[in-house]
């Protein structure tokens, strides 16, 4: 049979990103892949060692729009660390709040993207319309509906009184009932979802653990391995437990984000409701000098920032060490022998942040 | 006769169109958006058609000419009520030269797109064909003019067979594997991918033909009457919207696994039935 | 920083051998050019991430560093982002870029390298 090279991106109305894989099919079935990456290739690492390192926080959070909540948290707690800043209890649960929205946000978008990968359009819209409700959320609590930057060193820019806090768990609860109704009962049991995601795309734990895959798609093959548990920010307090799926394929990454926008409500609930009294930043004074790493558990995995600071008021290296990054290999592993046909499904089941991996 | 004839032509594209705006409209309700108003895809093709002219290949242009008026020709034996074997015969070669137009381009998206339109072929020919011969054994004959009795009573399976076919000439999911309607897939536009401008426009206009061609032979399995075969028509297309929003696209093995066994298994285990106790 | 060890260059393979009989996963690596050397931190992950560990690896500019990625096939991508990225040679990647994985023919060469604003 004869071989042939399919073009898959950079621009595919699969990906929403541009990012493309030269796949090697015979007839339908994959053989080889080869991803070619670097179309928004933007040189983060490099301007940010051009900036006062207050104004990096801006930069980091612009790494990526889904998930740049993180990006500043992930950088604002590793420079904390180096200046040995304590932040206030309250300004931790704020943190988490705002983690924990984006979180369900970034696993609303992806699922709506997979649903439209297997052709599922009106799964796509009712997700995408619950996913409505948490932006509604996150343009309330902090003014912007995507990237909330709330975060500054030393703690949030942001409070939620009491009287927001009742609007969230009403929202929160009016996103529950959709969600419970329209969303979690299609993806447990519509036969054509399973058709198309269970076995499909298999990474065993052997093979997670030696390519360093990160977040859903480690924990989605039996890797009870999550940042989170950490304990950065509050999660001390409120108390994590990681979500794990053993089976590895499409459908276990797929229960894994499914279940942690489930936990991630919980999460938001228990830190509204714990939230101490008190001030919501300290002001920090000085300049960085050191070496420190920094991480948080991004929608998509692992985040690893490190940070080394020289006395000045620039950075003498920024380091982003990002999910995606880490995933590729992983995807690189479960394409081969796959069908043509899987491929959106299996791509999008490590939720590929394609601005996160080149910076 | 003439009259008939021409308007075979000039009606049909009206309510086909009118058929995919509705479909669009329900579609969008279903999915809980408000959607584009109903004379859209008419303001589609007129668009199409003014659309300034791209052309990568030369050779897939007279194939697309001759898609069209392939299929406007089984739409014409079908209002003159000629032989129901000829129609599906047209209606084959209509869609072979489709797919030989694709398969002349060089992009491996309408390649593949080919590939998968053959085997949807493959799936709902048989079905059509069985069909046909189920109501032969029924009326004693192949032409259409000799339909008169209602035959879904006794030809129901061939009913939800027929249903399954037309699931994938209208692509809907779970049978958009050769060309998904909102291209969001992995071959993109699949078949259509390397055409634009007024040839899109042609072959969304032999579209048109084609779903009224199919929903009228649905309708005929029930004739006492115009309007309940008209009825019948636009509820199994209903149906057929109402499953193409509750599933996934599934694959092409799927596709020939389910229509072989369910399709033509229902169109085979009828005719055996007609043979053993009616007719 | 914790958990952190200085090896040098002949060390590396055999303290990254040590780190996959452990389990370790490999987390990334870092590269900074420090004017008159590079200095290479790879970054592992112990007990399902909640431990790090960390090897520094000292390389004179002229150097060539050996590629890990036959041991951890994943550090392939980070050694390439780190041989365009900075002026380093990295022999024996498993997938090799060729400087080309992230950066364009018409981008900046080496931009990460100091004095190269």
């Amino acid at each position: 049979m004869a071989r042939t090279v399919i073009p898959f991106g950079p621009q595919h109305p699969v990906f929403p990103e541009p990012i493309q894989l030269k796949l090697e099919c015979e007839d339908e079935r994959i053989v080889g892949v080869v991803p070619v990456i670097g179309y928004i290739s933007r040189g983060i690492e490099k301007a940010a060692e051009l900036n006062p390192f207050r104004n990096n926080i801006f930069l980091c959070e612009r790494v990526c729009g889904i998930c740049s909540f993180m990006h500043a948290l992930c950088y604002c707690q590793g420079i904390e660390d180096m200046m040995k800043v304590e932040v206030p209890s309250r300004a931790r649960f704020l943190r988490v709040f705002w983690a924990e929205l984006s979180r369900m946000h970034s696993h609303l978008l992806w699922l709506g993207l997979l649903a439209d990968s297997f052709g599922f359009e009106s799964l796509f819209m009712q997700v995408w319309r619950a996913r409505e409700i948490i932006l509604d959320i996150s343009e309330m609590t902090s003014g912007h509906r995507i990237i909330q930057s709330t975060n500054v060193i030393g703690g949030v820019r942001r409070d939620i009184d009491e009287e927001m806090a009742q609007k969230v768990e009403e929202m929160l609860a009016q996103f529950k009932e959709l969600a419970d109704r329209s969303i979690l009962p299609t993806i447990l049991n519509d036969p054509t979802i399973k058709e198309r995601t269970v076995g499909k795309g298999i990474l065993t734990k052997e093979q997670a653990e030696l390519l360093a895959a990160v977040g859903p798609t480690l924990r989605g093959s039996g890797v009870a391995s999550d940042m989170r548990m950490t304990e950065y920010a509050a999660y001390k307090e409120i108390g994590f437990e990681p979500i794990v799926e053993t089976a590895g394929d499409s459908y276990a990454r797929t229960l894994v984000r499914v279940k942690e926008i489930y936990q991630s409500l919980d999460i938001i609930l228990k830190a509204l409701s714990m939230m101490p009294e008190g001030d919501i930043a300290v002001r920090v004074t000085g300049r960085p000098e050191g070496e420190v790493v920094s991480r948080v558990e991004q929608p998509r995995g692992e985040l690893i920032y490190y940070v080394k600071g020289n006395g000045t008021a620039n950075l003498e290296r920024l380091k982003i060490g990002t999910p995606t990054f880490a995933n590729i290999p992983s995807l690189l592993v479960m394409l081969p022998g796959c069908e043509l046909a899987d491929v959106p499904v299996i791509t999008l089941s490590i939720d590929p942040c394609i601005a996160c991996c080149e910076r | 006769m003439a009259i008939i004839f021409i308007a075979a032509i000039v009606v049909t594209p009206f309510i086909g169109g009118l058929l995919r705006g509705i479909d669009r409209k329900l579609t969008a309700h279903m999915q809980g958006r408000i959607g584009p108003p109903i004379q859209q895809p008419f303001y589609d093709i007129i668009k199409l058609f003014s659309k300034s002219q791209i052309i990568t290949t030369r050779s897939p242009l007279l194939l697309v000419y001759g898609y069209l008026l392939f299929i406007v020709a089984a739409v014409v034996l079908f209002a003159l009520k000629q032989d129901l074997l000829m129609l599906i015969l047209v209606l084959g070669v209509a869609d072979v030269l489709l797919v030989m137009g694709s398969f002349s381009t060089r992009s491996p998206y309408s390649q593949i797109g080919s590939n998968r339109e053959l085997l949807q072929m493959f799936s709902y020919e048989p079905i059509l064909i069985l069909a046909s011969i189920a109501i032969y054994m029924e009326t004693g004959s192949f032409l259409i003019s000799r339909i008169q009795q209602p035959l879904l009573p006794t030809l129901w399976p061939v009913y939800l067979a027929l249903l399954i076919a037309l699931i994938i000439l209208m692509r809907k999911s779970p049978f958009d594997i050769s060309a998904s309607e909102h291209a969001h897939q992995e071959i993109v536009r699949g078949i259509f991918t390397e055409y634009s401008g007024l040839y899109l426009g042609l072959i969304e206009l032999a579209h048109w033909y084609e779903l009224v061609l199919v929903l009228a032979v649905i309708s005929l399995l029930w004739t006492a009457g115009v309007w309940p075969g008209i009825l019948l028509a636009l509820f199994s297309w209903f149906i057929v919207l109402i499953i193409d929003n509750i599933n996934a696209r599934l694959t092409w093995s799927w596709m020939i696994r389910t229509s072989w066994v369910a399709g033509i298994g229902l169109s085979i285990l009828n005719i055996i039935g007609l043979r053993l106790f009616g007719g | 920083m914790e958990n952190e060890i200085t090896v040098s260059k002949a060390e590396l393979i055999t303290e990254v051998q040590k780190m996959l009989a452990q389990k370790a996963m490999f987390g990334t690596a870092t590269c900074l050019d420090l004017d008159e050397r590079f200095e290479i931190i790879y970054h592992f992950e112990l007990e399902q991430g909640l431990k790090m560990r960390h090897i520094r690896v000292s390389l004179a500019k002229d150097d060539t560093l050996p590629s890990i990625s036959n041991i951890y096939m994943c550090a392939a991508l980070i050694e390439n982002e780190m041989q365009e990225m900075f002026d380093i040679k990295i022999s024996g990647i498993a997938l090799d870029f060729k400087r080309g994985m992230l950066l364009a023919k018409e981008s900046p060469k080496t931009p990460l390298m100091k004095g190269k604003e």
